[in-house]
Formats: C-alpha cells, structure tokens, sequence
C-alpha cells in the first residue's frame, strides 16, 4: 500500500539472507570480470588473475563500508562496468606512456588507485556542497553517449583479445564466445517465458553466471579435442591470485612514482580521477532514485555521496577500484526481500567466504569465459535514455529540434570516444556541445508555487522560460517533490488516524503553458517526477496548451510537441493555446483529477 | 473505340498497378521503419557490437602488424623472441624472478643458454627500457640485448 515511511524497517535475518545469497549468486561473476576488466591493458598472463583480486578485495570492502556508510537502504554497491572501464583505460593509458611501463605493474596500478583516491574526493565535495542533483545538469544523449562509447571500447579490447586467442587457437575462440553469449540471451528468454507462464521470478542477473558457466564448460570440451592455448588464452591461474601481489603499503613503491612519475601521467590520472568521480556520482544518484522508487522511503543522495566519496578514498588509497552504487544489484535484492542494509553487509562476507574457499575454482576459470561475461556486460549497457533518442530521432517524432539536437548530442560523443579511445575526450566533446546546445536565449525559468489550504492541500505551480537539462533538477523536481513531502505531512496531520493511502492523492497541477524551449533531458525528468509523484500517492497532471496551427501563431508551444511522448495521455491536461478567444484571460481551471491509469 | 478503350483501360490498369506498387512500396518500407523503429534495442546492440568488432579488429590488425606483444609473431615462424639476455647471480630467488617477471608482465623465452644466459621478452616495453629495468632488479649480475632479435 503506498504510503510515505520515514522509520526505519524490521530487519527479517532470513529474508536478508536469502537476498545476499541470490545477489552474491548474480553478482559476484560480474566482480571477476570486472576485475579482470580492470587490468586487461596490462601486459603479462598474470594480470588477469591480479585484476581479479583487486575485483574481489573491492567488492568485499566496498560494499559493506558503503552499506554502512550510506543512509539510503538496501543499496547494494561494488565495481561497476562504467567507472571501472575508465579505470581500465587509464591504465591502458600508463602503459602506453614509456616512462609509466618502465616502472612496472605496480606504480601503475598505484597511480590510477590515486585516481579512484580523486575520485573519492570528488565525491565527498559533491555530497558536501549538497550537490546531489549537480550532477543531473549533465544532459541526458551526453550521458548515454559516454556510456555506450564506453560500452564500445570495452567490447573492442574483448574483440582484440578473441582474435588473438582465434589466431592461436582457431575456430574453436568464437564458438566458445559465442555459445556463452547466446546462453546468456537464452537465460534472459527463459526467465521471462517463465515469469510470463509459469510466474515464477527467476532472477535475470543470472545470466552472466550461466554464461560464464557454459563458456568454461565449452573450452573444458575443446581440451580433450585441441592442445591447448598460448598462456594469454588459457586460466586465470593461481599466480597472480597471491595477495603477495597487492601490497597498498609499500614506501619504496611511493618513492619509486614521486621520482618516476612524469607530467602526463599525472594530468591523465587526476583527469581520469574527476570523471570517475562524476560517473560514480551519477550512478549512486540514479540507484538511489531507483531504491527510492521501489521502497516508497526517501533517500538520502548527499549522505549516500559522503559515504561513497570517503569509500572510494580509502579504496584508492588501498589501490582498488571505485565501488559504486548499483541500481540493478539493489533491484535484485529488493526484488529478493531485501530491506535492510544487513542485505549488503552478508552479501559481501558471503562474497569474501565464497572467493576464499573457492579461489582454486577462480583460478580455474578460462580467461576467454571471463572475457564472454564482459562482453554481456558491455551488450547490457544500453541504456534507457540512448533507446529513447534513438527511437524518437528515427520515427519523425516532434519537436525535431528536440529530438534531433539530442541524437547529434548523442552520436557526436559517441564518435569522438570511438575514435579517440579515449572516454575523457569523448565527455569533453560532448559537455563542449551540450554547452553550446543550451546557450542560446531565452536560458531563464521562472517558476511559481502555490498550495491550496484546503483539506486536499494541492500543489500548483506555474513555469515559464526555458526548461532545460541544467534547470530542471534543482529548480522543478527536488523543491517540487519537497513540497509534496511537506503537502503530505500536513495532510496527515488534518486527518489523524487514517493513513494517506486511504486519502484521495494529492493533486499536483504543473502548468506548462509559459515554457518556449525545452530539451529531452527536461521531459524525461518531468516522467520521472511523475513516478516519483506516484509513489508518494500524489497525482500529478502537466497543463499544456492545445496544439495552434493557425496563421497568427504558427508555432506550437514545445511542451504540447514533446511532452505525449514521455508522459501517459492520461496526465496531460490541454488547455487552449493563447490566442484562442476561449482561453484568453487567466488559465482556465484544471478539469477534474482522475486516476491516470485506469 | 473499342481499341482506344482497350488502351485506356490498359493504361489505367498500368497506372493503377504503378501506385498500387507505389503504394505497396511504401507500406513494406513503412512496416521496415516501424519495425527497426520498435526494435531499438536490438538496432543499438547490433551497432554497438559492429562498432566494437570494427575497432577490435583494428586493434588487433595494428598490434600484430606491429612487432611488439606476445601475438606478434605466434603461429607464424620463429615464436617470441626474448630481447633482453640476463645473468643471474648466485643469490638472486625464485621469488625474485617471480615479483621481477610479474612487474612488467615479461615471459622467459629461454634459457638458460651455453653462456647461462636467460633471455626475457617485455611485451610492453621498448628495448633500453627494458635493458634498464633488467638490470635493476635484484638478482641479476649482468644484462645484455639479444642480438638475435630484430627490432
């Protein structure tokens, strides 16, 4: 039943347990890859397996420090594809930098845990300066471009990794690639076709497991026809699993980069370290509006940053990779019973328990299985927002400035990061165009609030100007959801006794007849209003001006254009556009408020 | 008349096949756009995927037409050429070797050979580095370059 929790709940051991054991079963081959994900720039057989570790030794501190740290429950945390493949490409970077590589594996790995130091530093100011929804300034094609050229450059070191083994070991690489692949797909379908005919949730996060499981299986089967592979091609192995190898502590190691360590190397660290922080930001963001989503309980966004913010400063100090909020682990364990940060905090000893009995098992995985669930990872990272742009840029939908700017937005970063390699470019490339995307006039909103002091307490507000990206955030969504909050809290103190769910929903009235530009960013954040809107019982409907196609006012205000796409029919509210004899004069009054859904 | 009509009606009926075609055209090219149109998933992973092969490939091409990393030569003719030639002393251990070879992710090709030496192939460094490296680390006596290997 929807209502507004600000208590903490019960904690329920065995409905805990079971979540950390289904998550640790999803999630823990996605550490593996991700740490191997991490060192793969590094040259040798044993960089995979030490990759691995620092994966490994991430998630187990990590996820508990954050839990612990963080006041938005149950958030689930950990390396993430994203950050780690910055990460990954920093120290594809170091490498290629001679004065770098001539000091070895180590100072490497030390200087991009400086990165992740940085990063954590960043964070923490973020949280600070309450800059929750600094971050969410960023426009949305920008975003999903980062994230699919990433996806892009991950999926190109797999590739290059698969024809080298295909060239050592034939034919034989991408069967195998390709079976773990499909199996991966398979699973999905599967849980699906049972959750549709049978339902029943099996937990899609599996497939990562299954495919890595069926990838080792097929290259077991290949042993006993072919010799085996060049050692780049064949285990993890154990070498490399030796904690002898990760020593944070090492004054000699320090000296060796203060002396060694040359300019370039620096500026690429400490840049590389603001965009993992930035990117981690975000992601925390994004999975604690997601918990919030489905546990109906606030977050807290600036303590959630802090506590990340002072975990990715130990872990950088510690030389591991940055630990990140997760929305599909936390979905997982929410969907599992999770409801306590107890979830995570069980998750991560069940993960140090797991990897410490069964490192032998780790050491005998194929490098090529672990190589398929990067792979998947890299095909999963599509993203809501780049499927958005990508079906409205091609469908003819209106306003076409909307949606072409964002699809330029979107495939110029892109291409800058595919072709550069470097995602640090492809982000400046697309912050530099977003920037000029935004600047033309009008760049004002000018917003007005106002409650009624009836029983039903509705909240009205009315926008004009520009509703952009940067904008839309800090001044409509988080004073406007605070105002429900407060809208709320008033309502149930004017009806003691009776919960809010058995209430009529709060009506929130935002009128959007003044707005003359807008952006994709902007009319996504508004959806998202509306659903966070939802599960605070409070019903919100957009007043939007009748489409005007007469000759005195050919243009159509861009919100009527752009908001049917984003928003059910049910919560638009089309009033006649200005001009029209009928609606001149002060806005006509909304019509009644019924259930959006029916 | 009765020919003119004919050929009107042949006319017509050209015409009218020529839009129904259009028109059927049309439609098929409609229902691909509103079928690639509601498969943006699987048009985004596709992309994705030949981007990534495209620059995998690239990736790859560059490093083995290149002669440096491990696969530059492999299952052609001669195999991995150690570059640097080193010398042990009598106190240098295994562990040394391990932490040492670990560090630059190097591979002992051979070794040793009839003057003892053990040559050592640094896939990701250029020859005065890893000459440099090498003698650096404990255990070694001497270092030389391999003269055996082309650059």
């Amino acid at each position: 039943m929807p209502r507004v929790k600000t208590s903490a709940p019960r904690v329920r051991w065995g409905s805990e347990a079971l979540a950390a054991l289904v998550v640790t079963l999803g999630c823990t081959t996605e550490y593996i890859a991700l740490g191997a994900q991490a060192t793969s720039p590094l040259p040798g057989p044993q960089a995979a397996a030490l990759g691995i570790l620092l994966g490994i030794l991430t998630a187990v501190i990590g996820i508990a420090l954050a839990a612990l740290g963080a006041g938005t429950r149950p958030m689930i945390s950990g390396p993430r594809v994203a950050s780690t493949l910055f990460l990954s490409n920093l120290v594809g970077a170091l490498v290629a930098d001679p004065a770098m590589a001539a000091l070895g594996i180590r100072p490497i790995l030390a200087l991009a845990g400086v990165a992740v130091l940085i990063s954590g530093l960043m964070q923490m100011v973020i949280g600070l300066r309450h800059g929750g929804s600094f971050v969410r300034k960023v426009p949305a094609p920008v975003l999903s471009g980062l994230i699919f050229g990433v996806a892009g450059l991950a999926l190109a070191d797999q590739v290059n990794f698969l024809v080298r083994c295909t060239l050592d070991w034939n034919i034989v690489t991408p069967v195998i690639a390709g079976l773990g692949i499909a199996s991966h797909f398979a699973w999905r379908a599967f849980a699906q076709y049972v959750a549709r005919k049978r339902k029943l949730a099996l937990p899609s996060g599996l497939s990562l497991f299954v495919a890595m499981l069926v990838a080792a299986g097929a290259y077991y089967v290949a042993l006993h026809v072919l010799p085996s592979p060049s050692p780049a091609c064949r285990l993890i192995g154990v070498a490399g699993l030796d904690f002898a190898n990760w020593r944070p502590v090492d004054p000699g190691l320090w000296l060796d980069l203060l002396h060694g360590v040359s300019t370039h190397a620096l500026l690429l660290t400490i840049g590389y370290g603001l965009v993992i922080g930035f990117v981690s930001s975000l992601d925390t963001v994004i999975a604690v509006s997601s918990i919030e989503s489905l546990t109906l309980r606030r977050g807290t966004v600036d303590r959630d940053l802090l506590a990340f913010g002072a975990v990715n400063t130990l872990l950088g100090a510690l030389a591991l990779l940055p630990n990140v909020g997760s929305v599909t682990r936390s979905n997982m364990a929410i969907t599992s019973g999770a409801q306590t940060r107890w979830t995570a905090v069980m998750h991560a000893v069940l993960v140090c328990v797991a990897l410490t009995a069964g490192v032998g098992l780790v050491a005998m995985l194929p490098k090529l299985a672990v190589a398929v669930v990067v792979i998947v990872m890299s095909l999963d990272m599509i993203d809501e927002g780049a499927r958005t742009i990508t079906r409205h840029a091609f469908s003819d939908a209106r306003p076409r400035r909307l949606f072409g700017t964002a699809m330029w937005l979107f495939a110029l970063e892109l291409i800058a990061t595919l072709a550069s390699g470097q995602p640090l470019v492809g982000f400046g490339v697309g912050a530099v165009f977003g920037a000029l995307v935004a600047w033309p006039t009008p760049r004002r909103l000018s917003i007005k609030m106002a409650e009624s002091h009836d029983r039903d307490g509705s909240v009205v507000a009315t926008l004009s100007g520009a509703l952009l990206a940067y904008n839309v955030d800090s001044a409509v969504v988080e004073p406007l959801l605070a105002r429900v909050d407060n809208a709320n809290a008033a309502r149930e103190r004017a009806h003691p006794g009776v919960a809010l769910a058995a209430l009529a929903p709060l009506p929130v009235v935002l009128d959007l007849a003044g707005i003359v530009r807008t952006d994709l960013t902007a009319c996504r954040a508004l959806a998202q209003f509306a659903q966070f809107c939802a599960a605070r019982h409070a019903d919100v409907r957009f007043r939007v001006p009748a489409a005007n196609a007469s000759a005195s006012h050919p243009m159509t205000n861009p919100m009527t254009q752009a908001l049917p796409h984003f928003v059910p029919a049910s919560r638009l509210h089309v009033v006649p556009a200005v001009g029209n004899p009928t609606a001149s004069g002060a806005m006509p009054d909304p019509r009644p408020l019924a259930p959006p859904y029916s | 008349m009765l020919g003119a009509l004919k050929t009107r009606r042949s006319v017509f009926s050209r015409h009218a096949r020529h839009c129904c075609a259009a028109l059927g055209r049309a439609n098929v090219f409609d229902a691909i756009a509103d079928w690639i149109n509601s498969k943006t998933a699987f048009v985004l992973a596709l992309l994705l995927a030949l981007a990534g092969l495209t620059l995998g490939l690239g990736h790859a091409a560059a490093i083995l037409a290149g002669n440096h990393g491990a696969a530059a030569k492999r299952g052609a003719d001669g195999g991995i050429c150690g570059e640097v030639q080193a010398w042990f002393g009598p106190q240098a251990s295994l562990a040394n070797l391990n932490e040492f070879l670990t560090q630059y992710g190097a591979i002992v090709v051979y070794g040793p050979d009839e003057n003892g030496a053990w040559q050592i192939h640094f896939p990701a460094l250029s020859l005065d580095d890893a000459l440099q490296a090498t003698s650096r680390a404990n255990g070694v006596a001497r270092v030389a370059a391999n003269p055996q290997c082309r650059a």
